[in-house]
């Protein structure tokens, strides 16, 4: 079989002169799923990109070759190189929003493409385009515009565009990050229709391999700009052969695990009570209660939208909720932080999603730890210096990071740091919002480890916020699952996630892609 | 793969049919916000001229007025009465089109109506403000774009920089170097630009060739800069990437993908610099004595003509909340996404 | 070389530093180095340069050099605390209006809107025309003119980070309102007032020195760079260099200005059309 897309040696420099793809060959026949999976900064959007022969600007195509069904895309004169492009091998980009021109109908997006490479295609073209991707086949749907459509529908319409011209093969980069786990199992069916009903190729790039897992026949791993391992999917994740492969096969939680079943049952140190809260006039939270035991880890999981966050919020005291109460060791918090009591305030502490965000770029590491220590606890300075470094130990960072900016750590360790800062209050009640939705798979795994050492450490109880079933998995105690502010659904998390009784957990566990067991 | 049982299509959320406000409604709204501006902006003109403690008649007589011509002259003028009082006396007079007397006209011992003495004049600056117009917007745009798709080139560097000079020069330096130039060296264009009582500018077009020089220097300075910038963001983002990867010809993507994107951001650039020209249009008419409307007003003030300074300010002021009104509306039509009620 | 001062080292940046350098120089010890006084005649008027008079005489008499050397301190000052005025004012309700949630923003935001809606140099006429032509009406004039200006953007950098983690952060905390901007919003808002803040002088100078070259600012005899354009244009024939000597002077000190705030800006990555145009 010959392959319908091939590269051979393929090496693209970043503008400093350090190789973004090394020395890359890979080949994909007709009708095949190849996955490339690897973390961030491992290349493989510039290798997604330099598929079709396009570099970002500042970069380029040092060595090697590519070629789509038979057409040459390296090479090329920028003229020569376009026409192929959209054509012979398309690409469906990681956020759609952004992808599409915001002043253009979604009809006119699609039609572009559609008349620059042989045309012929006219407005019946564009509308069979979006009904082949089961977007409403009429002029009304294609005179919207991007905005008007949601997250779902406007990649559907990047995918309609990459097909309307029946190219031979697709790069997808990343199509589904971003999407809730239920549009993006129908994204999925796409493309796996795609295959089989028209014979396209298709190059899925990921950094999650459980979604690779479950749709690409060869999966290629790619770690700092080199595919270390190649092969079978199942082959791959099963008996992986590379250490970094070994690696990150091991630090994807896995969906059921067997957890130890609590014999005792402890007090509630927070108990919600028929909480609700809205946006404005629009309600988000309807009616939830629930309890955290001490020492135990709730878990409350749920899509966008579900209102799991601003529940988090609520807790917190950053949003004031609508109906309810919200009591910590028995007594009523306040609805803002700043009215509650200093007490409270030590023994209730949140980290929020994102590490990139949550730290004072203008601050140095030891005075952000040292912030709540010295307001909440009263500590001095040089006690407070004290804390930091026995907080930064306890947090596995080298003390040498306390003199640094934020700007100077990676996700991992900022994450960490955020950790430590809600720590240097001494809190009881740690709530964590999504922690590790922004961080690779392997640094993920690390915090996650982090945490339950803590936990077991200090005693802490956790109201652990996500939307990912498999972490969830592998720290929560009890699980309780949300849909659109109502509770749908509690228990045990092994009970809730082996044997769910209530029809939309049943739909979340089969959205979820897994792994396939070793 | 897992999947079959998700032949549910009812719990995916379809966008709803978008909701868009009638652009008659919003073009009326901002009318009337408009109108509403212009009244509290006319109520801070009348404070802001009469806070003085002498007052307009005695700056019209001079020192050496006895206290009964003083007293005359201000019930003349109407001063004897209660400032409140005064303020809607002359809003209601200002909305029936009587601009009232110029205090000029009272020392010349005549009653002038202010509207006649404005109305050539006011017309003058029109057509010098529009044939400026007329030339900054379509020129701003090309080196605007010109500059921008050769980014880090000798024509984007030369653009850059002759703009960022430009822009930081005064009105009155660039129409003084302009008149060195062109009068003192080479003797081409005339230095002032005079147009005799009844004629209009354009029967003598070169007088009007120092004045648009000068302003659009000025003008057209602000606006490449900001035009290059915004076509820079817009080439840098995400959906022209996304053209160029779907095969679209080069000058497709920069015109229809990028410069469409980038003009709603350039509207209000020009808005802006349409709003600046007002301003830097009392000082180009002051420097070349054109009998414009901004002359009119520096005179006013130099001989503290409350009444006549009042009613040029507020035509000034209406213009100038009128251009903001249409840039605000050609924004909302350029970009879709401002007329849908929020989600 | 700091951090901070980077921007120096660039092309424009450093071309800006070394002509304002220059520029101020003149203006602040030009007086004690004059020649002659600014207000005495010393020939007949409009002479061409000679050994008394290096770059002649103005339509008064009097030497154009001295004049030129004493002229740039009122502009400098006038336009440098007006600046200041309006930055102390603007900051205030920037902060104010970006952190409220509740009325004080859109009631602020109104009242900065009502000054936006005249042009400035209408509104400083209306004010002269009202008060004088002071130096106190100037600097009041054009800090109330920049002040919504200086509040606007300060309010959009403050929106902006104030949804941010850390801010959010600090209110699970529990910190007081003051601790939060001054903490956790002020030091973040720093680059956006560094980029802005050669904007607002270039406008300035170029404000004060309009009024004054309309002679409605300061007054003759005084000796200001804005003015000397104006009273010597009728000789422009005999000594073009009085009014070229000022005009000069005040083009290479907007220019330097723009310059070195131009390139602070860049240094800041801030883009242009987030500090807005010249208005």
């Amino acid at each position: 079989m010959s392959a319908v897309l091939h590269a051979e040696g393929l090496t693209v420099e970043l503008p400093g002169g350090r190789a973004a793809v090394d020395d890359v060959s890979i080949a994909v026949g007709p009708g095949e799923i190849l996955g490339l999976v690897g973390e961030s900064g491992s290349g493989k959007t510039t290798l997604a990109l330099a598929l079709l022969g396009y570099t970002r600007p500042g970069c380029r195509i040092v060595a090697g070759s590519v070629e789509a069904a038979g057409m040459r895309l390296t090479g090329l004169d920028e003229a020569e190189a376009r026409s192929h492009r959209g054509r012979v091998v398309s690409y469906v980009p990681q956020d759609p929003a952004s992808a599409l021109n915001p002043s253009l109908r979604v009809g006119d997006s699609v039609g572009d493409v559609a008349r620059e490479h042989g045309g012929g295609a006219g407005r019946g073209g564009v509308l069979q385009a979006l009904g082949r991707v089961h977007l409403p086949a009429d002029a009304a749907f294609a005179r919207r515009y991007p905005h008007e459509l949601s997250g779902g529908q406007q990649q559907r319409v990047t995918i309609a565009t990459a097909l309307v011209c029946e190219p031979a093969v697709v790069v997808m980069d990343e199509p589904t990050t971003g999407l809730d786990v239920v549009t993006q199992a129908r994204i999925l069916e796409e493309v796996e229709r795609l295959r089989s009903e028209r014979g396209i190729a298709v190059v899925y790039v990921s950094h999650d391999l459980s979604v690779v897992a479950s749709i690409a026949d060869r999966v290629a791993v790619m770690y700092e700009g080199r595919i270390v391992e190649e092969g079978d999917v199942t082959q791959v994740i099963t008996r992986p052969r590379h250490e970094y492969t070994q690696r990150l096969v091991a630090s994807i939680p896995r969906l059921v695990e067997r957890r130890p079943e609590r014999t005792e049952a402890g007090t509630a140190i927070l108990s919600v009570d028929d909480l609700g809260a809205a946006h404005g006039r629009v309600p988000v939270v309807d009616d939830v209660s629930f309890e955290v035991e001490r020492g135990a880890c709730l878990a409350i999981v749920g899509e966008s939208g579900s209102g799991k966050t601003t529940i988090a919020r609520c807790v917190a005291g950053l949003h004031s909720p609508s109906a309810g109460a919200i009591l910590l060791a028995g007594e009523q918090l306040a609805p803002r932080a700043r009215s509650r009591t200093r007490h409270q305030r030590r023994q209730l502490q949140i980290v929020f999603q994102n590490p990139y965000d949550s730290l004072n770029p203008r601050r140095r590491i030891r005075d952000e730890i040292a912030r709540p220590a010295r307001l909440l606890r009263g500590l001095s300075a040089a006690d407070a210096e004290a804390e930091v470094a026995r907080l930064l130990e306890r947090v596995r960072l080298p003390s040498r990071l306390a003199d640094r900016f934020p700007g100077e750590l990676s996700g991992g360790e900022r994450q960490r740091v955020a950790i430590a800062r809600a720590l240097a209050a001494g809190p009881e009640l740690l709530v964590c919002d999504e922690i590790t939705s922004a961080l690779d798979v392997s640094v993920q795994a690390a915090v996650l480890e982090l945490l339950q050492e803590l936990r077991a450490e200090l005693g802490l109880s956790l109201l652990f916020i996500s939307h990912d079933l498999a972490v969830v998995g592998t720290v929560a105690d009890d699980v309780l699952v949300l849909e659109s502010g109502r509770v749908r659904e509690r228990g045990s998390t092994t009970q809730v996630l082996s044997s769910p009784q209530d029809d939309y957990t049943r739909r979340l566990l089969e959205a979820a892609p897994s792994l396939p067991a070793p | 793969m897992q999947g079959a049982a998700l032949a549910m299509t009812t719990s995916v959320a379809v966008a709803a049919a978008p909701h868009r406000t009638s652009f008659a409604r919003l073009a009326l709204r901002r009318i009337l916000g408009g109108l509403l501006t212009l009244l509290v902006v006319s109520a801070l003109v009348f404070v802001g001229t009469e806070l003085l403690p002498g007052d307009a008649a005695s700056a019209v007589l001079g020192r050496t007025a006895q206290p009964e011509q003083l007293a005359e002259m201000r019930e003349l003028m109407g001063l004897d009465r209660p400032a409140v009082e005064r303020y809607f006396d002359w809003l209601g007079s200002v909305l029936v089109g009587d601009l009232g007397n110029s205090a000029a006209g009272y020392a010349a011992g005549a009653e002038e109506a202010i509207w006649d003495d404005i109305r050539s004049p006011l017309w003058n600056t029109v057509i010098l403000a529009a044939i400026v117009v007329a030339l900054m917007i379509p020129l701003s745009l090309l080196l605007g774009v010109v500059a921008a798709t050769g980014v880090g080139r000798l024509r984007d560097h030369a653009i850059s920089l002759g703009s960022l000079a430009v822009v930081s020069l005064p009105e009155f330096i660039i129409g003084s170097l302009l008149i060195v130039v062109f009068f003192s060296w080479l003797d081409m264009l005339p230095p002032v630009s005079l147009v005799p009582p009844g004629t209009s500018p354009l029967e003598r077009p070169e007088i009007l060739v120092l004045p648009t020089l000068t302003l659009l220097g000025a003008t057209l300075a602000g606006s490449t800069r900001m035009v290059r910038a915004g076509m820079l963001e817009s080439l840098r983002s995400d959906y022209v990437q996304m053209a160029r990867l779907n095969g679209l010809p080069e000058r497709m993507v920069v015109l229809r993908y990028g410069l469409r994107n980038a003009l709603a951001p350039a509207v209000q650039v020009f808005a802006q610099n349409i709003q600046y020209l007002i301003g830097g249009i009392i000082v180009v008419e002051y420097l070349f004595n054109y009998p414009g409307i901004g002359k009119e007003l520096v005179d006013a003030v130099a001989i503290r003509d409350v009444r006549a300074v009042q009613s040029i300010a507020i035509v000034i002021a209406a213009v100038y909340i009128a251009v903001n009104i249409v840039a605000d509306l050609v924004v909302v039509a350029l970009v879709p996404r401002l007329r849908s009620g929020r989600a | 070389m700091p951090e901070a001062l980077r921007f120096a080292r660039s092309g424009t940046g450093a071309v800006g530093v070394a002509v304002l350098v220059f520029v101020l120089l003149v203006a602040l010890f030009g007086p004690f180095v004059a020649p002659h006084s600014p207000a005495r005649p010393i020939g007949i008027p409009y002479e061409g340069p000679s050994a008394e008079a290096l770059l002649g005489t103005d339509f008064l008499g009097r030497d154009v050099l001295s004049r030129v050397l004493w002229g740039g301190r009122s502009v400098i000052a006038l336009a440098g605390l007006s600046v200041l005025l309006a930055y102390a004012g603007g900051l205030a309700v920037g902060l104010a209006a970006g952190y409220s949630r509740g009325l004080l923003d859109p009631i602020l935001m109104r009242s900065a809107d009502v000054l936006l809606s005249l042009p400035a140099l209408l509104f400083l006429l209306v004010l002269v025309t009202g008060l004088g032509s002071s130096r106190t009406v100037l600097v009041v004039g054009v800090a109330l003119i920049q002040m919504p200006l200086v509040a606007r953007i300060i309010r959009s950098a403050t929106q902006t980070q104030s949804v941010r983690g850390f801010v959010e952060a600090a209110a699970a905390r529990g910190e007081r309102t003051s601790a939060i901007l001054g903490r956790e919003l002020l030091p973040n808002i720093v680059p956006t007032i560094a980029a802005d803040v050669g904007l607002r002088l270039t406008y300035a100078i170029i404000l004060v020195a309009s009024v004054n070259f309309l002679g409605l600012g300061l007054q003759p005899p005084d000796a200001d760079w804005g003015l000397m354009v104006s009273e010597n244009r009728s000789g422009l024939n005999l000594n073009p260099l009085a009014v070229l000597a000022p005009v000069t002077m005040i083009a290479l000190l907007t220019i330097a200005v723009n310059m070195v705030g131009d390139a602070v800006a860049r240094q800041q990555g801030v883009s242009a059309i987030e500090v807005g145009a010249r208005t």
